[in-house]
């Protein structure tokens, strides 16, 4: 392989890690109180709230619906009003974050409300805030199921973020499809594919370990 | 302390509406250990929630320590809810804190200073004897520990009252008494008036002063451990104390009686409070003498006052007899005719 295609994985390896890492970022910032949200907003919790819980719930659920490539293309207009372009790296950002936060904020979900009640009930009998079941109670309890579900986005969004090359976005998958594909040069595929398996498998060890390291649940 | 003032509560369940407490009203004094007790369902965890206001009364007051709880929303309940403690049947401890941080969770909830937190704490853990602990998970503790932990967790802010949940629930029996003597330390050492909710009256035998006995959400009983132990009135009162007090005669000789005479009499003898002592079968054996045969005796210690059963076959001519039963009235104890025995009964068994 060349010097300038190495060169070329090399950007296109950085490209994905930003993409990825930016818009897992904000996923995870806005996910997380999104996921909150969905619970708490719920019947018979802490902050009941039918409406609130039903039009979120929805809007969550419109985007998760929208396939990736439609929804990257489809929001061009709010992509160009929140980064000031509708081309590369920056403009994959928007619609990668955009899928990421429902995508967070329904594991979160889930993973709160595995949370035993008793525990919810425990902390208003001591007198607990809303906001502090939140923060003392809900989310340390349920970190190592969070921290899981965060790998599965990260993992999530370095899939999606092959599809960036549809705004010239860039990244390990565009290089992929640009030159393995379109210029029939199979080794840059190969090699596009072998980083890729090495980057989950990293992603997937590190958020293991961490979920295996928060689990106070089983004796260790 | 606490006045619990005819309280209903409607559930508005998947089969319409459910009346879970149908008006109850209870008071409960300063330092007393107050017992709940009834079948599942009965009420009695709706009953307790209405003491913090985990449940709201859809009709009815309850007044702790003069304020009406079941009144109070957002930051008065909430510090009302900090005088009053709380601990339940699977414990609720965070399975990601330590049992220092569990104990500290109170403390931090409102807002107190790290070195204040510290200055609770670790007495509390000394108190419920778990000193050695302080850095181990809940998963790292036995059942009763964990319960240690709930109880030292109730107690960080101080609180004038402490409702049980079923505390002893999930526990073995051995267990079970270690914390019962542990809650009873704890009301003898702060003066903490203690409620407890319950399925099994040793429970409310072994620490309660007084017992309320909930049967479809009404108060079917209420009174001292000792009066609803020697003398249920309630059909549940009478099944829950035969759950603990063997009082019963053994079927082998239920099987024998006849309802009337011929026969020698059956009689059962209930010695309760001052005259619990009295030598009465001595008695009637030298002075009034008739033969005693004894068939099946019991006698239980509840709330350190004697409470027992003896049930003997009397032997001897009848108007001995009557004497007899006069001689054993006059003592002031209870006594009562079960049936007669037939001789040839007696020959074939």
């Amino acid at each position: 392989m060349s010097p300038m295609m190495i060169e070329l994985l090399l950007d296109a390896f950085i490209e994905t890690l930003i993409m990825v890492g930016v818009s897992g970022v904000i996923g995870a910032g806005l996910g997380i109180p999104l996921g909150v949200l969905l619970v708490a907003t719920g019947p018979k919790h802490i902050l009941p709230n039918k409406a609130v819980n039903k039009i979120v719930g929805t809007v969550a659920n419109i985007i998760r619906s929208t396939p990736f490539i439609i929804l990257l293309v489809a929001i061009i207009p709010f992509t160009r009003f929140v980064v000031g372009t509708s081309i590369g790296t920056p403009a994959a950002i928007v619609p990668l974050s955009l899928i990421a936060i429902p995508f967070v904020g329904r594991l979160v979900e889930s993973s709160i409300r595995e949370v035993d009640a008793g525990l919810i009930e425990a902390a208003q009998a001591m007198g607990a805030t809303p906001f502090q079941i939140v923060v003392k109670v809900l989310l340390p309890e349920a970190m190592p199921s969070i921290i899981a579900g965060l790998t599965i986005t990260v993992v999530s969004l370095i899939n999606y973020s092959a599809m960036a090359g549809a705004v010239g976005g860039g990244g390990l998958g565009d290089l992929g499809i640009r030159y393995g594909y379109q210029r029939f040069q199979p080794e840059v595929m190969a090699a596009v594919i072998v980083i890729l398996i090495i980057l989950v498998q990293a992603v997937q060890t590190t958020g293991d370990w961490l979920a295996v390291k928060l689990n106070k649940r089983k004796i260790q | 302390m606490i006045e619990i003032q005819s309280i209903t509560k409607v559930f508005d369940g998947p089969k319409g509406p459910a009346t879970v407490l149908k008006g109850i009203s209870l008071s409960i004094g300063r330092g007393e250990i107050f017992g709940i007790i009834g079948r599942s369902g009965a009420g009695k965890s709706t009953l307790v929630r209405c003491i913090n206001a985990l449940e709201r009364p859809t009709s009815g007051r309850v007044v702790v320590n003069g304020v009406t709880v079941s009144e109070l929303t957002g930051a008065d309940l909430r510090a009302a809810r900090r005088d009053i403690g709380m601990i339940f049947q699977h414990f609720n401890l965070l399975s990601s804190r330590t049992v220092f941080d569990n104990v500290a969770l109170p403390l931090e909830l409102a807002g107190k200073p790290k070195a204040e937190i510290e200055q609770t704490v670790l007495p509390l853990l000394d108190l419920v004897g778990l000193s050695g602990k302080r850095d181990q998970y809940p998963s790292q503790l036995s059942g009763g520990q964990k319960q240690r932990v709930g109880i030292a967790r109730a107690l960080s802010l101080k609180p004038n009252v402490l409702l049980c949940d079923e505390a002893t629930s999930a526990l073995d029996p051995e267990t079970t008494t270690s914390i019962l003597a542990l809650l009873k330390d704890i009301n003898a050492k702060l003066g903490l008036t203690i409620v407890l909710i319950t399925h099994e009256m040793n429970v409310i035998k072994e620490i309660c002063d007084r017992v309320a006995v909930l049967d479809h959400g009404n108060l079917v009983e209420l009174g001292s451990v000792f009066d609803v132990f020697s003398d249920p009135k309630a059909e549940v009162s009478q099944s829950f104390v035969r759950d603990v007090l063997n009082h019963d005669l053994p079927s082998e000789v239920m099987r024998r009686l006849r309802p009337t005479a011929p026969g020698n009499p059956v009689i059962r003898i209930t010695f309760t409070g001052p005259s619990a002592n009295t030598p009465v079968i001595a008695e009637l054996i030298r002075d009034v003498g008739v033969g005693v045969n004894i068939l099946h005796g019991h006698i239980d210690y509840i709330q350190g006052q004697p409470y027992g059963t003896l049930a003997a076959e009397l032997d001897g001519p009848a108007d001995a007899i009557e004497q007899a039963l006069a001689h054993i009235r006059a003592k002031l104890l209870k006594v009562e005719v079960l049936g007669h025995v037939a001789d040839d009964d007696r020959a074939a068994a």
